[in-house]
C-alpha cells in the first residue's frame, strides 16, 4: 500500500509540471503592452490605429481567442466586414464556445451580401461538434489524462483489496473512467484536427470573380462579396479552387481570400 | 313649370308693354337688377356684334345708350322671360342692339337706363376694344361675296397661322418646388365648333394641381399683333417641380373642327338664305414643347429637418391636453396651411419621449387650386398614449420651408409641450385587454458588436497545441508505466507472502534487530561491559513486552515458567538462559568474558526469533 501512494504521489506532481510548463512561457510582456495599447486605441475609437496595434500583436507570432476577437471588432467597426468574419472565425476556432464571438459574427454575417443556402449538417456529426466545442482541444487532453490516472489508481485498488465488495466497485469505477479517457481522447483529437485543418476562408475582397479554371481569361462563373465563407479544396500558385456550402465550385485569387 | 317665352323682332313701343303686361306683377318681383354685356370685348372695325341690356324684373321708360361711334344693324331687340316654379315666379327682359364700330380704338357703350317702381336704374358702362380691319373681319364682311364668287379662303388642313395650340408657361426658370402656371389654349380665327381628342401632356417631373372649372371651354376674343384671334383655355394647371434639371411638357395635341365657308355653291337659294353654305372642318393642332429649367435649393442655408416644402406657410401645433391619465390617449394636432407644394409635404420628425406609444399619424388635407395659385392646409394627427405616470415633454417641433419670394429658408418652431401624466386606473377598463403596466420586454434600442475583451487573456504562441504535444504523450504514457511498475512490484511481494514461515521469522528478526539496535552500537565501538548490559536489557524488555510482565518481576525462574507456558522448544530455552547467564556473568567480571561480541549478538538475534516464531 505505502508503494503504491508513492507513485500516486509521483504522476500528481508530473500533471503539475505539465500545467505550469505551457502557460509560463507563453506570457510575453511587449505583446502584452501593445495589446493593451489596442484596446486603448479602440476604446478611443481609433479603430484603424487599434487595426495596426493588433495586427503587431500577430506579428510576434502569438495568438489568444480575445486578440482575434478584438481585432475582428475593430474591422467590423471600421466597416470591412469581410476582414471582421475572418477574424470572429479565427477567434471562434481557438474558443468555440463563446457567446461573445458567436453574437458579433452573427452580426458580421448579417451585413454580408451573398446569400448562400447552407447545406444541413448530418444530425451526429451536429451532435459530436456540440459536445466537442464544450471545451478546448488541451482542456480535453488534459482531461483524457486525468481520467487515466484515475482509472489506473483504481484498477490499483481494485488489486490491492481482497474484500469482494470493495473489488467489485474500484472495478466498474475504473471501467467507467477508462471509458470517460478513451472519449476525451477522441474528442480531443476532434478538436485538434479541426484547427490544424485550415481549409475554411472568408472572401476578404469587396467584390470578387470566381473563375471556371485558374486563369483570368476563363469563365467568370459568380461574383462573391466579402464575408461569405468558403471551404478550399485546390491550389495552383495564386489560385485557390473553393466549394461553397451550397455546392458551387470555382477558382478565386489568393488575395482575395483570408484562411481562417 | 310653365314656360313662355314671347320673342318679337319688331320695335314696339316699349311704355306701353310694360305697363301693360308687368306694372301688376312687380309686386312680385325682389331685387332688381340691370346690366349690360357686350358679345366681343375686341372686335375688328365693321365687324358685327351684340350688345344686351338685361332686366330681371318689369320696368319701363327704357333708354339706350348713346351710340354714335356704331351703326346700329338692328335693335333694339325684345325678348322676354318668365317662369313659375313651384308657384314663384320670375322672369326677366332683355333688350339687343346689333352693331358694328366704324373706327378703331377703345370705345366705350354708355349706360341705358331704365325706370323701375319710380326709380332709376343704370347699367355699367362697357368698354370695346376696336382693331383695325383684319382678314377675319373682311372674311366675315367678304362672305357674301366670297359666297357668290365661289372663291374660298379656308385655312389649310394643319391650320397655319389661322389655327393654333400653344402652352403658356409663367415662368421658364424655376427653383424646385417652386410654383409654375400652365395653361393650354386654343387660339383660332375660325368659328370654334368642337374640340375632340384633346391629348394634355403628363408633366413628368411635376406634381400638378389642375385648375377646375373647364368643363365647358369660354371663348374670348385676343389681339395679337392686331389680329383677332378667338382663344379658348381649355386647362389651367399649377405645376411644383419634384426634380431639377430641365424639364420638358410635351406638346398638347387636339383635333378641332371649325366651320368654314363652303367651297362648293349652295345648293338652293334657301340654303343660301338660311345660313348654308358652310362646312365643318377638322384640323389637327399641336402646340410646341415648352422646356422649364428647374434648379435646385440652395443647399447650404439649408435648416435641418427641411423636406422639401416650398411656398409660403404659417404652421400651427396643438396638443389636446397637458393633464392626463396613464394609458389614455392625446391629440398633438399639426397644421401646415398657405400656399404652395402643400401636398408634397411629409409628417414632420417629432421626438417623442421614448416612453410614449405612438402612432403614425392620420393626414388630412384640403387643397384649393385659387385663380393664382395652390393653397390649402394639410393636418397631420398624432395619437398619444402614454403608458407610465411622469412629467414628459415634447421637444419643441420645427417647419422649415423655403420662399421663393423672399429668397430664403424660413424656420417657424412650436413652443415645448410639457405633459403631466398621473397614475392611470388601476386596472384596465376592459379584463380583456392586456395590461400594458405588466412586466413588459426590455426596448431594444440599437444593435451592436460586443465591446472588445481586455482582461484574463491567454496569449499562446501560434499553431502550439497541447494535444500530440510531447508532454501530452509523456501524460499519457508515465501513468501506465507507474500502472505496470505497481503491478511488478505488487507481484513480488505477493511471491514473497507466499512462504508465511520465512515471512513471520523474517519479521521477527527485524523486530529482534530493532531492540538491540543499541546492543549494535555498542558491538561497533567494542564497548563490552555497555554492550552486555544492552543485550540483558533488550531480552528482559523483550519478554516483559512480549508476555506481558512487569520488569521488575522477571526473573530467570518465572521466566522459565512462562517460556515453558508458551510452548517454546528447550533448544531455544536453554540458548537464551545461557546468554542471560553470559551476560549476567559479564556485568561482573567483563573480562572473564572471552565469547565474541558478534557471536553473542547474533545469538541474541537468533534467539529472539525463534521465541518469536515458537510462542503461541
Amino acid at each position: 500500500m505505502r508503494l503504491n501512494k508513492r507513485y500516486i504521489n509521483k504522476i500528481i506532481v508530473l500533471f503539475l509540471i505539465c500545467f505550469i510548463i505551457p502557460k509560463s512561457y507563453s506570457q510575453n510582456n511587449t505583446a502584452i503592452n501593445l495589446f493593451d495599447s489596442a484596446n486603448y486605441q479602440y476604446s478611443k475609437g481609433n479603430y484603424e490605429k487599434a487595426i495596426q496595434l493588433y495586427e503587431s500583436v500577430l506579428n510576434t507570432n502569438i495568438e489568444a481567442a480575445a486578440l482575434y476577437f478584438n481585432l475582428g471588432n475593430a474591422y467590423y467597426k471600421n466597416n470591412q466586414i469581410g476582414l471582421a468574419i475572418l477574424y470572429y472565425e479565427k477567434a471562434k476556432k481557438i474558443s468555440s464556445n463563446d457567446e461573445d464571438i458567436e453574437h458579433n459574427l452573427m452580426l458580421a454575417n448579417l451585413k454580408t451580401e451573398d446569400k448562400v443556402n447552407q447545406l444541413p449538417e448530418l444530425f451526429l456529426t451536429n451532435w459530436i461538434n456540440n459536445i466537442a466545442n464544450l471545451l478546448s482541444e488541451k482542456s480535453w487532453s488534459i482531461i483524457c489524462i486525468i481520467m487515466l490516472c484515475a482509472s489506473l489508481v483504481m484498477f490499483a485498488f481494485y488489486f490491492s483489496t481482497n474484500v469482494v465488495i470493495f473489488k467489485k466497485i474500484f472495478f466498474y469505477i475504473a471501467l467507467i473512467l477508462f471509458i470517460k479517457a478513451i472519449v476525451s481522447f477522441f474528442l480531443a483529437q476532434h478538436q485538434y484536427s479541426k484547427l490544424k485543418k485550415n481549409n475554411s476562408a472568408i472572401i476578404i475582397n469587396p467584390s470578387s470573380n470566381i473563375n471556371s479554371s485558374p486563369s483570368e481569361k476563363s469563365t467568370k462563373l459568380f461574383i462573391l462579396h466579402e464575408g461569405t465563407k468558403v471551404d478550399i479544396t485546390d491550389e495552383d500558385n495564386d489560385w485557390m479552387e473553393i466549394k461553397l456550402s451550397n455546392g458551387n465550385v470555382g477558382w478565386v485569387k489568393k488575395a482575395d481570400l483570408g484562411r481562417i | 313649370m310653365i314656360h313662355l317665352i314671347s320673342l318679337n323682332n319688331k320695335m314696339l313701343r316699349l311704355r306701353i308693354f310694360f305697363s301693360l303686361f308687368f306694372s301688376a306683377l312687380s309686386v312680385f318681383l325682389f331685387a332688381q337688377k340691370f346690366t349690360a354685356q357686350a358679345s366681343k370685348n375686341i372686335v375688328a372695325v365693321g365687324e358685327t356684334f351684340q350688345i344686351a341690356f338685361t332686366l330681371n324684373s318689369s320696368g319701363g321708360n327704357f333708354r339706350p345708350p348713346v351710340l354714335n361711334d356704331f351703326d346700329v344693324y338692328s335693335g333694339p331687340n325684345q325678348s322676354s322671360n318668365m317662369s313659375f316654379i313651384n308657384g314663384s315666379m320670375s322672369q326677366s327682359i332683355t333688350l339687343s342692339y346689333i352693331i358694328a364700330a366704324k373706327k378703331e380704338g377703345k370705345v366705350t357703350i354708355g349706360s341705358a337706363s331704365i325706370v323701375v317702381d319710380g326709380k332709376t336704374i343704370q347699367t355699367n358702362p362697357i368698354s370695346i376694344e376696336v382693331v383695325k380691319n383684319s382678314a377675319a373681319a373682311q372674311n366675315q364682311q367678304q362672305s357674301q361675296q366670297q359666297h357668290q364668287n365661289n372663291k374660298s379662303a379656308v385655312a389649310s388642313e394643319n391650320g397655319g397661322d389661322n389655327i393654333f395650340a400653344k402652352t403658356i408657361v409663367s415662368k421658364s426658370k424655376a427653383m424646385q418646388g417652386e410654383q409654375i402656371t400652365v395653361t393650354h389654349k386654343i387660339y383660332s380665327r375660325y368659328q370654334l365648333v368642337d374640340l375632340k381628342n384633346i391629348k394634355f401632356p403628363d408633366y413628368t417631373g411635376f406634381w400638378a394641381q389642375d385648375v377646375p372649372g373647364h368643363q365647358t371651354i369660354q371663348v374670348t376674343n385676343e389681339n395679337i399683333d392686331g389680329v383677332i384671334y378667338q382663344v379658348g383655355e381649355l386647362k389651367r394647371s399649377y405645376l411644383f417641380a419634384q426634380q431639377t434639371g430641365k424639364l420638358e411638357i410635351k406638346p398638347l395635341e387636339l383635333e378641332c373642327v371649325v366651320r368654314t365657308q363652303s367651297h362648293r355653291a349652295p345648293r338652293d337659294i334657301f340654303e343660301q338664305f338660311f345660313g348654308g353654305g358652310y362646312e365643318d372642318v377638322l384640323i389637327k393642332a399641336k402646340s410646341k414643347t415648352v422646356i422649364i429649367d428647374i434648379s435646385a435649393l440652395p443647399k447650404s442655408s439649408q435648416p435641418e429637418g427641411f423636406s422639401g416644402a416650398v411656398g409660403d406657410f404659417s404652421f400651427k401645433a396643438h396638443l389636446s391636453k397637458d393633464k392626463v391619465k396613464a394609458n389614455d390617449a392625446v391629440n398633438l394636432t399639426i397644421t401646415i396651411s398657405g400656399k404652395g407644394n402643400i401636398k408634397l409635404l411629409d409628417p414632420l420628425k417629432i421626438n417623442f419621449p421614448e416612453d410614449f406609444e405612438t402612432y403614425d399619424p392620420k393626414i388630412s388635407e384640403k387643397i384649393t387650386a385659387g385663380a393664382n395659385d395652390v393653397s390649402g392646409s394639410k393636418t397631420f394627427d398624432y395619437l398619444i398614449i402614454p403608458r407610465h405616470e411622469g412629467d414628459y415633454k415634447i421637444e419643441p417641433i420645427n417647419f422649415s420651408f423655403y420662399d421663393p419670394s423672399k429668397n430664403k429658408y424660413i424656420t417657424l418652431p412650436s413652443p415645448q409641450f410639457n405633459l403631466h401624466v398621473e397614475k392611470g386606473d388601476a386596472e384596465p377598463a376592459s379584463p380583456v385587454t392586456f395590461n400594458p403596466k405588466s412586466k413588459e420586454d426590455v426596448k431594444i434600442l440599437g444593435n451592436d458588436i460586443r465591446y472588445i475583451k481586455t482582461n484574463n487573456v491567454e496569449f499562446t504562441s501560434v499553431n502550439s497545441y497541447f494535444f500530440g504535444s510531447l508532454i501530452f504523450y509523456v501524460g499519457m504514457i508515465t501513468p501506465f508505466f507507474a500502472f505496470i511498475g505497481f503491478l511488478l512490484i505488487r507481484k513480488k511481494h505477493i511471491a514473497q507472502n507466499s512462504d508465511v514461515i520465512a515471512v513471520k521469522s523474517r519479521k521477527a528478526t527485524k523486530m529482534a534487530k530493532k531492540r538491540l539496535a543499541l546492543a549494535e552500537q555498542y558491538l561497533k565501538s567494542n564497548d563490552k561491559e555497555l554492550f552486555y548490559s544492552e543485550v540483558f536489557k533488550a531480552l528482559f524488555g523483550y519478554i516483559s513486552d512480549k508476555f506481558n510482565i512487569p520488569l521488575a518481576d522477571l526473573n530467570k525462574d518465572n521466566i522459565t515458567a512462562i517460556l515453558k507456558s508458551k510452548n517454546v522448544s528447550d533448544i531455544t530455552f536453554k540458548q537464551l538462559i545461557e546468554i542471560i547467564d553470559k551476560c549476567e556473568y559479564a556485568r561482573y567480571a567483563p573480562s572473564a568474558v572471552s565469547d565474541e561480541l558478534p557471536t553473542i549478538y547474533s545469538n541474541t538475534v537468533d534467539v529472539i526469533t525463534k521465541i518469536e516464531d515458537e510462542a503461541k
